[in-house]
């Protein structure tokens, strides 16, 4: 009687134990990462920006070109968990006067005169079971470029991190890392300087921030 | 009866696989990931503007506000046609805390205009004078400048104006003289020529703060 299988199966048993499974295995990790980890998946990087009404605000002319302050706008963000987005009115300060005939300008106007709010879209959108108070990370030295990035050189607004939990987590655990003095907050360029954990220990203490143990508390931001 | 013996075995696997099916497609529901409730100036299909955040009622009294005194209007005894006070009137804590607030608060909302020496050339101080109404930014820090100025419906000029005063300009901004309100606010015909900044400076505390700073910095205006 014949062989059923031919010497080739050797061969091609072994590569299937040793090249298929983790090659299975690799692809399974893969999809898994993409659909839980990756930046793609959670819209992060220029390649998402978030493009707003009538062609979009540009932070980069008004924070980075005019030095305007995060908070002429987002004037809330030291005093409650939403930082605010300005009302037309804030826009029309400038606007009514500032390229009062510009076409790019038309929605604002309009807004303001048939007082209708203007609909922008939101680059970060926080699950409802996630508590997140802007007020508290700015007194607490959190600026806005630890979350934000250099917002003041992004024309169109996109996300510079993906907000997962563990990112969360990885500064409740140990906020030494990212903690800068209060003059720095609304730096959208700020590094941390060479002695940053150092730096970060003694303003940890200044600020009066729990240890880690409470920070970490499940209640602190699923309330 | 071997048969139904595994018949049996095979149906409890599979009620066991759907179980545990059941638990792994249940807990992709996405209710708590948005939930029935607005977060912050969301958008909202339930009233008519589609703007969750309402409008205040006429006559609401925001918490800060509910003592109407010298503090929280600028003016004697809260009353709106009342003199003018003086920033000392208004039991604000003077000293070197308030001015040090009053010139990080004048940094964010008022240097763009009026510019961070207090001169009247902010970086939008140029484009606003381009505009239809060709406004002019006043200097603050210099009383010299604006010695003289009028200041429309009252007595005194500018450079004299009352601590009170500049707390009105502050919270209610400058209205334009020649606002029309049969016509639509378009740029020729703006309701202010300076904005109200009470919701963008909703502490009063910050409004005297500022006021605070400008006082110290006519005193001793830096170098032009």
């Amino acid at each position: 009687m014949a062989q059923v299988f031919n010497r080739r199966a050797n061969t091609i048993a072994r590569l299937s134990i040793f090249v298929g499974v983790p090659v299975v295995l690799l692809i399974l990790i893969s999809v898994w990462w993409y659909y839980t980890r990756s930046d793609w998946v959670r819209d992060v990087g220029p390649a998402h920006a978030v493009v707003q009404p009538g062609g979009g605000f540009s932070h980069q002319l008004h924070v980075g070109g005019l030095k305007m302050d995060c908070r002429y706008c987002h004037n809330s963000v030291e005093v409650s968990s939403s930082a605010n987005i300005p009302s037309t009115e804030t826009c029309m300060g400038c606007h009514s006067q500032v390229l009062h005939e510009s076409p790019k300008l038309e929605f604002v106007r309009n807004s303001y005169v048939n007082e209708e709010p203007i609909q922008w879209n939101k680059v970060h959108d926080l699950p409802k079971f996630v508590y997140f108070n802007h007020s508290i990370h700015v007194a607490k030295g959190v600026g806005c470029s630890s979350c934000h990035g250099n917002i003041a050189s992004m024309p169109v607004v996109y996300k510079t991190q993906a907000l997962y939990m563990s990112w969360c987590l990885d500064c409740h655990r140990a906020p030494e890392q990212f903690l800068r003095p209060q003059s720095e907050i609304f730096n959208t360029t700020w590094t941390p300087p060479a002695d940053q954990i150092e730096q970060g220990l003694k303003l940890k203490e200044e600020y009066g921030i729990r240890d880690s143990l409470q920070l970490t508390n499940c209640s602190i931001c699923h309330r | 009866m071997q048969l139904k013996v595994t018949s049996l075995r095979r149906t409890s696997i599979r009620v066991i696989l759907l179980g545990i099916l059941a638990l792994v497609f249940s807990a992709c529901h996405l209710d708590m990931y948005d939930q029935p409730n607005y977060k912050p100036l969301q958008a909202s299909d339930f009233f008519a503007d589609g703007a969750s955040a309402r409008r205040l009622v006429d006559g609401t009294v925001s918490r800060n506000g509910l003592k109407i005194d010298e503090r929280t209007t600028g003016r004697v005894g809260g009353d709106p046609a009342g003199e003018y006070v003086s920033i000392e009137q208004t039991g604000v804590e003077l000293g070197e805390a308030l001015v040090a607030r009053g010139q990080a608060r004048y940094k964010i909302y008022c240097a763009s205009c009026h510019g961070e020496k207090g001169n009247g050339k902010g970086i939008a101080a140029g484009p606003i004078g381009k505009g239809p109404l060709g406004l002019v930014v006043p200097s603050l820090f210099y009383v010299d400048e604006i010695k003289g100025k009028p200041v429309r419906g009252e007595s005194f000029d500018l450079a004299s104006a009352p601590d009170g005063y500049w707390f009105k300009v502050i919270s209610q901004g400058v209205a334009n003289p020649n606002y029309d309100p049969n016509k639509p606010p378009t740029p020729d015909n703006p309701r202010y020529t300076m904005g109200p900044y009470n919701h963008r400076i909703q502490d009063v505390n910050d409004r005297w703060a500022i006021i605070a700073y400008i006082r110290e910095m006519q005193k001793n205006p830096p170098e032009k």
